[in-house]
């Protein structure tokens, strides 16, 4: 380990916070994936079902919705940090730190995945949706076992996408006093001239990220026929 | 009452600047154990016209009725439950693809307990003929077998009605065959009211007993196949008709052919027992006039022998007039051909 003192200098003495904040940056990737995971799936789907040719189409919902998430996807993330801010104060009582800094990732999070999530579903065939309806399966029941069914694969891969950016979005918020991976390579790394501990937290990030694509790969593999 | 009646159907699609009229003025009667051809060529409507007897498609206006039911203002569970007495089988199979061939038939049968809904996987599996494949991906299987699976999960709620929308259309003529071949024994064993929508001739020829024969989303004419196929009354009927038994193709042919410039042709149709007199023989005998075929062809539809007879006769008129006088006598219908017009 003798190389690592001295190419890492300073890393080497910091073994305990970069776990911990590899933590917070698990932790918060973690807890958005759950929350905006759900309530992009259900927007996705509404954005599916009531869109032109959905099965419960719906021009004026679809037309608010569809213009609702555009917006938010329009707010530069960074910016949305700071708008946010008092909605984020009255929900967690903070905004700061690792818990206060979910709220602005979910709500940057979800206009982006939701869209993914319709797209993946507007990849099922239109034709197996129409076989559903003709053997006479509810609405609720073409979602779950045609939209939501047929398109999995896709929506795995899509999903990885996601969980890639918001992994960016967590390095974001750090820098803003959100803690994790990303508070460690700026605040410290790079602020304090420290660039071994950057190129750690780099090394740390893109180890997550590979894990995610590696696993994201499998699941989407398992998913296929 | 017939089982599936349509009544004054029509059924418009709003573009951004204009309506097309997909369907215009349907009325139709389908009865119980009718396997009912609906042909015409792409765009004529037919596909709009079967999806509005499952309610796939709301009708602009008009009525339709199943099984004494009027289902034109149906929605919800209601609906739902109509839907499971007409099964649908389309072009594109639409197997869900994540499912086993297993789990695709057993789709419709969803809140069945497990061991009934093994038992009838099997049978119906069993009744398509493809037992073996329980467990595979659609992806495996050929265009044929995919439609098999198709028609499985159709029969799964016991419909009384299937309706076929050009469902042998993506497949080779061989495998059409067999596809027919089930739908005819699933007619017949089962009761099975079927409904087949195409645009080839050959497919209603080889199963279908009435035809309604659609153009720019109007039924132009319908009856028994027989009468359609021996009495064409539209040009378009002619036009499928000649197509089936390859008549145009055939004037192609000669059309060219030196010998045959200024020549009287005849083309006769005639249906049943009179297929079995020779006409040639009784031409020469009675009238001295030589004739020569250039074509011929019998169909057996509904099991009555139909004939087309296309032949050369000399070119004056004397001997035709006589000739038709004949033909009349023996009550066949010709119809005296243009080759340079038949030949475009």
């Amino acid at each position: 380990m003798q190389w690592y003192e001295q190419y890492f200098p300073n890393a080497s003495h910091m073994t305990s916070q970069f776990v911990q904040a590899t933590q917070e940056t698990l932790f918060m990737t973690f807890i958005t994936a759950v929350i905006a995971g759900i309530l992009g799936i259900i927007i996705g789907v509404l954005l599916v079902v009531t869109g032109p040719g959905g099965i419960a189409s719906n021009r004026a919902f679809y037309d608010i919705l569809d213009k609702i998430v555009n917006l938010f996807r329009s707010i530069p993330f960074i910016i949305l940090l700071a708008v946010i801010a008092p909605f984020t104060r009255l929900i967690v009582g903070t905004s700061i730190g690792t818990t206060a800094s979910i709220v602005p990732l979910i709500i940057g999070t979800i206009p982006f995945y939701s869209r993914q999530v319709q797209d993946s579903l507007l990849g099922v065939d239109p034709g197996m949706v129409e076989a559903a309806q003709a053997m006479g399966s509810t609405k609720i029941g073409i979602v779950f076992r045609v939209y939501l069914k047929e398109g999995l694969p896709t929506l795995i891969r899509q999903s990885v996408v996601t969980l890639i950016s918001l992994i960016s979005l967590t390095a974001m918020v750090g820098t803003v006093g959100g803690g994790g991976l990303g508070n460690l390579a700026i605040m410290v790394g790079y602020n304090r001239f420290e660039n071994d501990v950057t190129i750690i937290s780099l090394i740390l990030i893109l180890i997550i990220v590979f894990a995610i694509q590696l696993i994201g790969d499998l699941l989407a593999r398992w998913a296929e026929p | 009452m017939a089982l599936i009646e349509l009544r004054d159907v029509n059924v418009d699609f709003k573009q951004k600047k204009h309506v097309i009229h997909a369907v215009r003025n349907v009325s139709l009667k389908i009865e119980r154990g009718d396997i009912y051809g609906i042909i015409g060529y792409s765009g004529a409507g037919k596909s709009t016209l079967a999806r509005v007897i499952n309610r796939l498609q709301k009708p602009t206006s008009g009525k339709v009725s199943v099984n004494h039911q009027e289902i034109t203002h149906l929605s919800g569970k209601k609906l739902r439950d109509e839907r499971k007495n007409i099964g649908i089988v389309f072009q594109q199979f639409n197997l869900m693809q994540t499912k086993t061939i297993a789990q695709n038939v057993a789709y419709p049968l969803i809140f069945k307990p497990n061991d009934q809904k093994r038992k009838e996987v099997d049978r119906l599996l069993k009744l398509v003929g493809l037992e073996d494949k329980r467990s595979v991906y659609p992806k495996q299987l050929s265009g044929g077998q995919m439609q098999r699976v198709a028609i499985a999960r159709a029969l799964a709620n016991h419909p009384q009605i299937l309706i076929s929308d050009e469902a042998t259309s993506a497949l080779d003529p061989k495998t059409t065959q067999s596809i027919l071949k089930l739908l005819k024994k699933l007619n017949q064993t089962l009761n099975l009211t079927i409904v087949l929508i195409t645009h080839e001739m050959d497919a209603i020829k080889s199963i279908c007993n009435k035809v309604a024969v659609m153009d720019d989303g109007k039924v132009v004419e319908n009856d028994s196949l027989l009468n359609v196929f021996t009495h064409p009354k539209t040009n378009l009927s002619r036009s499928f008709v000649d197509e089936s038994i390859h008549l145009k193709s055939s004037f192609q042919k000669v059309a060219d052919w030196p010998a045959l410039k200024d020549k009287n042709i005849l083309e006769l149709r005639y249906v049943g027992d009179k297929t079995s007199k020779p006409i040639i023989i009784d031409l020469y005998q009675k009238y001295q006039i030589a004739s020569s075929i250039l074509f011929g062809n019998i169909e057996f539809i509904q099991n009555v022998p139909v004939g087309h007879l296309v032949i050369e006769l000399p070119a004056d008129q004397a001997s035709l007039s006589k000739i038709k006088d004949y033909l009349s006598h023996r009550g066949i219908s010709f119809n005296q051909i243009d080759l340079d017009q038949e030949a475009v």
